[in-house]
């Protein structure tokens, strides 16, 4: 008996306070996070999985919702609160998105066609909307800085290579014009339309790598695109022709010419190596870089080069003047009358 | 008739064809030029030639819109790629017939050379007395033997070409192995090489050769001999004629009025 008096000692002045604040003519807002703002409020989902309930107010209300009242996303959903109809934090989420998409439906539609938003469509679990953009929050993951930790956040690994990169090291020193996650994986260099590497037509896919590489690094592409490697790429069928990172990298890329990752001969010929079977230093040493021979720069080829251009021109000058002259004083012996 | 009288070759037609092919059968107006062995050198030389340029040239010049919309008309550039090492092979084997060729004479005649494409000073001297022909300082061109100057240009354009580009090719093909012998400069040199020579080799083809065999008074528009063997006499008179007297000299040829089994068939003197 002693446990009902105990319950109605407390519950009842508080049910009185409750029915005090929800019966006052307050907005929506006001009146959900009388509870909401409550620290450690959870709601057990029928699958088990628990989605957290609290609202931070005051991040709440700075935020670019801190107008928009709670019953826009949430639905009129009268106190005591009816049963979820979701029954996992997968279903959930999914409904996240879609309630989302009613106001940014620009945005949602460009996410249904990254590769987020086909694995979500898909049954997988992908990051949507709340999983980089926080509904109650004030983070705007727009900033560079920000998009290492946001896709961090599940990309964990990538991200720790990332952070050692070259492109990496120079965001961590303020540059914000290196490259982040945005700049390769989507082509409107946006979060929403991000692409994975293997999606045919994504900047990161094979056959896209060296233009997205070149977008920065303009004079490496040209002279990519001059050697056999690139003209494979370029006409190839295969898809396994090598791009940028299949020597350089992708995520942990460093520069080619520094102190202690420069491109020696020794991890050039090993770089050689995952391709051409059977390789030796000295075929490593046949590598021209991205640089055309030139007298001091494999001049064996470029003397080659130009002997070849002086004899082709030499050649074909005595072969058609030879044909011509010929021809002409044949024409000139039937000019005058002499069969020939 | 009596068919039994009439001595007959077994074989029947296909003999008949195998006959007319190897020359020994001869018109009183034709002179056998080139041998069946000559004539299939040259056929294998140029459907590989015809096949390498075709397969070649757009992987050259592959930023060229149409280049790519050939390529990929064959199948894309791995595709492109076999067809011109198949085509390379085949011209590689020309090249080992040719090789076999030569040297087949040291056994039977025990004499080296015998094909007379060996450069002489009347060569030299042939292309003085053509520039003084061109000019107007002569009334005639020189008087050529079994090859002109300029056919023996032509031989030795084409050894030069096929050592350069075969050289190159196989370098290209396995720079793995190249580089274990050779110094890694040589796969940057060998992709110069094969791709300039590729157009010395096709704009003399198609610019000089092709013109001058084909495209010339007398012959046009199309001069068969490189592919029958056979040569009309009279103008085998004209062009060769050092080559045609030597012939009559040897009792070897007769006049085109002469007897209808032309003993010039068994071929110029070797």
């Amino acid at each position: 008996m002693s446990r009902w008096l105990h319950r109605a000692a407390w519950g009842l002045p508080l049910a009185l306070l409750f029915l005090l604040l929800i019966s006052e003519p307050a907005g929506a807002q006001e009146r959900c996070l009388v509870c909401h703002q409550l620290r450690g409020l959870v709601l057990t989902l029928p699958s088990g999985e628990k989605l957290p309930a609290t609202v931070d107010r005051t991040a709440y209300e700075a935020s670019a919702h801190g107008e928009v009242p709670c019953t826009d996303c949430h639905g009129d959903r009268p106190s005591p609160h009816p049963k979820t109809t979701y029954n996992s934090l997968g279903e959930y989420r999914v409904g996240l998105a879609q309630t989302c998409g009613d106001c940014h439906q620009e945005a949602e539609g460009a996410w249904e066609q990254s590769v987020h938003g086909k694995a979500v469509a898909g049954g997988q679990t992908a990051a949507l909307c709340s999983d980089c953009h926080q509904p109650h929050g004030t983070v705007e993951p727009s900033l560079v800085a920000l998009f290492t930790p946001t896709c961090g956040s599940c990309h964990q690994v990538v991200i720790d290579s990332y952070l050692k990169s070259v492109h990496g090291q120079a965001v961590a020193q303020g540059k914000t014009d290196a490259a982040t996650c945005v700049d390769c994986h989507s082509r409107e260099q946006k979060a929403h339309t991000l692409q994975a590497g293997r999606e045919a037509g994504s900047p990161s896919s094979q056959k896209e790598i060296p233009l997205t590489c070149g977008r920065c690094h303009p004079k490496p592409l040209a002279s990519y695109e001059s050697t056999f490697h690139g003209r494979d790429w370029r006409l190839g069928v295969r898809g396994e022709e090598p791009t940028c990172i299949d020597c350089h990298g992708s995520f942990g890329i460093q520069p080619a010419h520094g102190p202690e990752t420069s491109m020696t001969v020794d991890r050039l010929s090993s770089i050689c190596g995952r391709c051409h079977q059977g390789t030796t230093v000295s075929f490593a040493q046949g590598w021209p870089g991205h640089e055309e021979p030139s007298p001091n720069h494999f001049p064996l080829a470029y003397y080659t080069e130009r002997f070849l251009i002086y004899l082709t021109a030499g050649a074909m000058a005595f072969g058609i003047l030879h044909v011509e002259l010929d021809l002409l004083r044949w024409w000139v012996d039937r000019r005058r009358g002499r069969t020939k | 008739v009596n068919a039994s009288s009439v001595p007959r070759r077994p074989g029947g037609k296909a003999r008949v064809w195998w006959d007319w092919l190897r020359g020994v059968v001869l018109r009183a107006d034709e002179v056998l030029r080139f041998d069946l062995h000559q004539r299939a050198q040259h056929f294998l030389l140029m459907v590989s030639v015809l096949v390498l340029t075709f397969t070649g040239l757009p992987e050259k010049f592959w930023d060229f819109g149409p280049s790519q919309a050939f390529i990929s008309f064959l199948g894309g550039l791995e595709r492109v790629q076999d067809i011109h090492h198949i085509a390379a092979y085949v011209m590689g084997l020309s090249c080992v017939y040719h090789a076999l060729y030569l040297i087949r004479p040291i056994f039977i005649e025990g004499k080296l050379f015998v094909l007379g494409m060996i450069p002489r000073i009347k060569d030299f001297l042939d292309l003085f007395q053509t520039i003084r022909y061109w000019l107007g300082f002569a009334d005639n061109g020189p008087r050529f033997g079994r090859y002109s100057y300029l056919e023996k240009f032509d031989y030795w354009a084409v050894f030069w070409g096929v050592a350069i580009m075969a050289g190159s090719g196989a370098i290209l093909m396995w720079p793995e192995l190249a580089t274990r012998v050779l110094p890694g400069g040589v796969v940057l040199m060998a992709y110069a090489a094969h791709s300039d020579e590729a157009v010395l080799a096709v704009g003399w083809i198609f610019l000089v050769h092709i013109v001058r065999a084909h495209f010339f008074p007398g012959v046009f528009p199309f001069n068969t001999s490189i592919f029958t063997g056979r040569v009309p006499l009279h103008r085998y008179q004209e062009e060769h004629p050092l080559e045609y007297e030597a012939m009559l000299k040897k009792g070897r040829a007769e006049e085109p009025s002469g007897a209808r089994d032309n003993p010039a068939g068994k071929g110029p003197a070797r």
